[in-house]
């Protein structure tokens, strides 16, 4: 008996050791990151990083000097619109691309998926000509319709909707239920679980975004954050480091938020079943 | 009712969509419109940071100046995506009155013919444009006419560690330098301080390599550098560039050269490794110069780019951005726009905005201003940048590259200079970069119709 704890012990230091290693390797940017950002950046600039002039000035810096708080609000505007807008449009197309029979739907289904392999920076020029004309430029619409909906968002849910049990779309039909109620009452709510990771996926991937919203924005007024942050710093000459540093910090922050809500949910749904 | 109540959340979303799709343009610029009578004159920039800042004090001072026009800055991004928007907006009621485009796009800026001349204004108005410098000035005009005003200046200088030099007591380079100069500078400082130091770096940046065969006096392309047509053929296998690389390798094999590599990261590690005093020498942009001034503990000591050993410095070109003037605009919009870019050249602005951001001041009347007389005073090094600017005399050579599509020759030059620095022949690697850049020219050439 002895011999098998031995060995369990040494198996569990060594997988101990390979976690905390890869721990390391993931964490140790990140913190470099934060701890610069309490750093002036005259000691940033000299890679001097143990120094104690530690302050928070950069981030008072950022908050006052800077229109960063404009820049929040318009991203989290764009970003919930984004993520509010996906949920609905996929779950309905997937909704329908697994519980309705219509003619061609295999040959639509392609079609959407044919999307999915073009990059977006692919339909950039088209997309910026539609934009143009339609007089949408320097407007948080330009960033929000041309992503209104997504085919991987899409092809998410169907995968998702047709894991749904067979016997709750049998129930359904015979207590009466149309196609709205059984969309409303059983499919979305029985696969919460999948909807709320499309949900932080839509708004990490709209908060994140900064190519199309730099070609799309001309003023401070509609910009998000990612190009905010691009403008704290100049071309040529002097940089305040640490204040860009403490703005990418709180520029995280919301995006760590909507994980850990996201994941609260994702733990809580897994212990409800509709099925027994 | 309670089967409809829940259709209402989605409902109210959709609403809020078509809401924002409608109203969001009225919601976004409404904080910022200010009601008054004088004409809008809408400026774009890529100042971001701190040299925004300073762009800002520029801009607001003219706004109070004025009664009758008012600009309104906004940020673009960087200057290449920055080029693409004004392209393509051209037309729209988005585009700018008075935009800023960097150097290397200024024969894409002038083929586009979107822009008026701003020589056009000077002759109406009587400016005189004597007063700005005229290599600055020479890097925007074409066939004798100014297309853009430059704004935001800056060459290529040398900077040293004069604190290292003194400790190891090393005789300074002179004020423009040759080759061996440097190099002697270089070796002394790696063998006196028994390796601890390097001497000296170059940074892959095809911007160097161009001012090295500026400042010898030799062109990069056929057509005299594009100035009396459009560039064919790439002469970059040339003796400048074969004599301001070998004199890199001379350095790489008495060990005193540290090589940094290409891109943003390089610049930025190469001015820690400066500012920390692990390399002594480096060439960079003028406008470095606010960034090594702050609170930096070495004394730091500048000299112009050097030049090829037994011949006189032919100057650099200037690097930077100029202001264009938008050909859609009504005629009062583009007054506006040309009342602005004077303002911007005032002796006291220029001055101003040299001593915040290090991009040189092109009016000669600043150097005489409190101002720059203040900063001379208090940093005597940072009079060398001006010095070279105002001693350079214009031609062909030294007055940047007319030539479209100049973002890819300069990755094809970094190519070449990744590939000597790691010991690749010399001759080959240019030879290649030439192929190279002939290839690209006679595509962007067709695509645009040219012959």
């Amino acid at each position: 008996m002895a011999n098998i704890d031995e060995r369990n012990v040494l198996k569990n230091i060594f997988n101990y050791f390979l976690l905390i290693l890869l721990a390391v390797v993931i964490l140790v940017p990140f913190f470099i990151g934060i701890w610069t950002s309490f750093l002036p950046t005259a000691d940033i600039l000299k890679g001097n990083y143990f120094s104690t002039n530690i302050s928070l000035t950069n981030y008072i810096d950022a908050f006052t000097n800077t229109p960063i708080l404009r820049y929040l609000g318009n991203t989290i505007v764009v970003a919930t619109i984004t993520m509010f807008a996906h949920l609905l449009f996929c779950s309905m197309s997937a909704y329908a691309f697994v519980f309705l029979d219509f003619k061609y739907k295999k040959f639509f289904f392609a079609l959407f998926m044919i999307t999915m392999m073009l990059p977006s920076e692919a339909a950039i020029i088209p997309n910026f000509q539609t934009v143009k004309a339609l007089g949408l430029l320097d407007h948080y619409s330009a960033m929000i319709v041309p992503s209104l909906t997504s085919a991987f968002g899409t092809f998410m849910l169907r995968q998702s909707f047709m894991q749904t049990p067979k016997e709750l779309k049998e129930a359904a039909d015979i207590e009466g239920l149309n196609h709205f109620q059984i969309f409303w009452k059983v499919v979305l709510p029985y696969n919460r679980i999948s909807l709320i990771t499309l949900g932080a996926y839509s708004f990490l991937g709209a908060w994140n975004s900064y190519l199309w919203p730099i070609l799309v924005t001309f003023s401070n007024n509609s910009r998000v954050i990612q190009n905010g942050l691009k403008q704290l710093q100049s071309e040529e000459t002097f940089n305040n480091w640490g204040m860009i540093q403490a703005s990418a910090a709180i520029i995280v922050i919301p995006t760590i938020l909507v994980l850990f809500i996201g994941q609260h949910y994702f733990k809580s749904g897994l212990n409800e079943g509709a099925v027994k | 009712m309670s089967k409809y109540k829940k259709l209402v959340l989605p409902l109210i979303l959709v609403l809020a969509v078509a809401v924002v799709a409608m109203f969001g343009k009225t919601l976004s610029t409404k904080s910022a419109t200010v009601k008054d009578n004088r004409t809008e004159v809408v400026f774009w920039h890529e100042m971001g940071g701190p040299a925004e800042k300073s762009l800002m004090k520029i801009v607001d001072g003219f706004n109070k100046s004025q009664t009758k026009y008012h600009v309104v800055p906004k940020y673009q991004g960087s200057y290449d995506a920055a080029i693409q928007k004004i392209l393509q907006t051209h037309g729209t009621g988005t585009s700018p009155a008075v935009f800023q485009a960097f150097d290397i796009s200024a024969a894409q800026m002038m083929h586009s013919k979107f822009t008026v001349p701003v020589q056009d204004f000077i002759d109406k108005d009587g400016f005189d444009a004597n007063k700005i410098s005229p290599v600055a000035r020479s890097f925007y005009a074409n066939d004798g006419k100014q297309q853009a005003m430059p704004f935001n200046t800056s060459q290529p200088v040398l900077y040293y560690n004069a604190s290292l030099l003194e400790k190891y007591g090393i005789t300074p380079p002179p004020v423009s330098p040759s080759y061996s100069d440097i190099t002697r500078v270089a070796k002394q400082l790696y063998e006196r301080s028994h390796h601890q130091v390097k001497g000296m770096t170059v940074q892959i940046y095809g911007w160097l390599l161009e001012q090295a065969m500026a400042n010898a006096g030799v062109g990069l392309t056929n057509n005299n550098d594009g100035h009396t047509g459009i560039p064919t053929k790439a002469t970059i296998n040339n003796d400048a560039s074969k004599e301001f690389f070998e004199w890199i390798r001379e350095n790489q094999k008495a060990g005193d050269f540290m090589n940094y590599g290409s891109g943003a990261m390089a610049g930025t590690n190469q001015t820690t490794g400066f500012l920390n005093g692990k390399v002594g020498i480096y060439i960079q942009s003028s406008a470095s110069i606010s960034q090594l001034n702050k609170k930096n503990k070495n004394k730091l000591g500048i000299t112009y780019f050097p030049h090829p050993d037994g011949k006189k410095a032919n100057g650099v070109a200037i690097g930077g951005a100029a202001l264009w003037i938008s050909n859609d605009k009504p005629k009062a919009v583009q007054n506006g726009a040309f009342e602005f870019i004077k303002y911007s050249l005032k002796p006291e602005v220029q001055a101003q905005w040299q001593k915040d951001t290090g991009y040189l001041a092109l009016n000669k009347d600043s150097q005489q201003t409190s101002i720059l007389k203040g900063l001379y005073k208090q940093h005597p090094e940072s009079k060398v940048p001006s010095q070279q600017l105002q001693e350079a005399v214009p031609n062909h050579f030294n007055s940047g590259i007319l030539m479209e599509g100049m973002q890819k020759t300069r990755q094809i030059e970094q190519f070449a200079m990744e590939s000597i620095y790691n010991g690749g022949d010399i001759t080959n690697a240019l030879k290649d970069t030439d192929k190279k850049i002939d290839d690209n020219l006679t595509t962007t050439n067709r695509a645009n119709g040219y012959h």
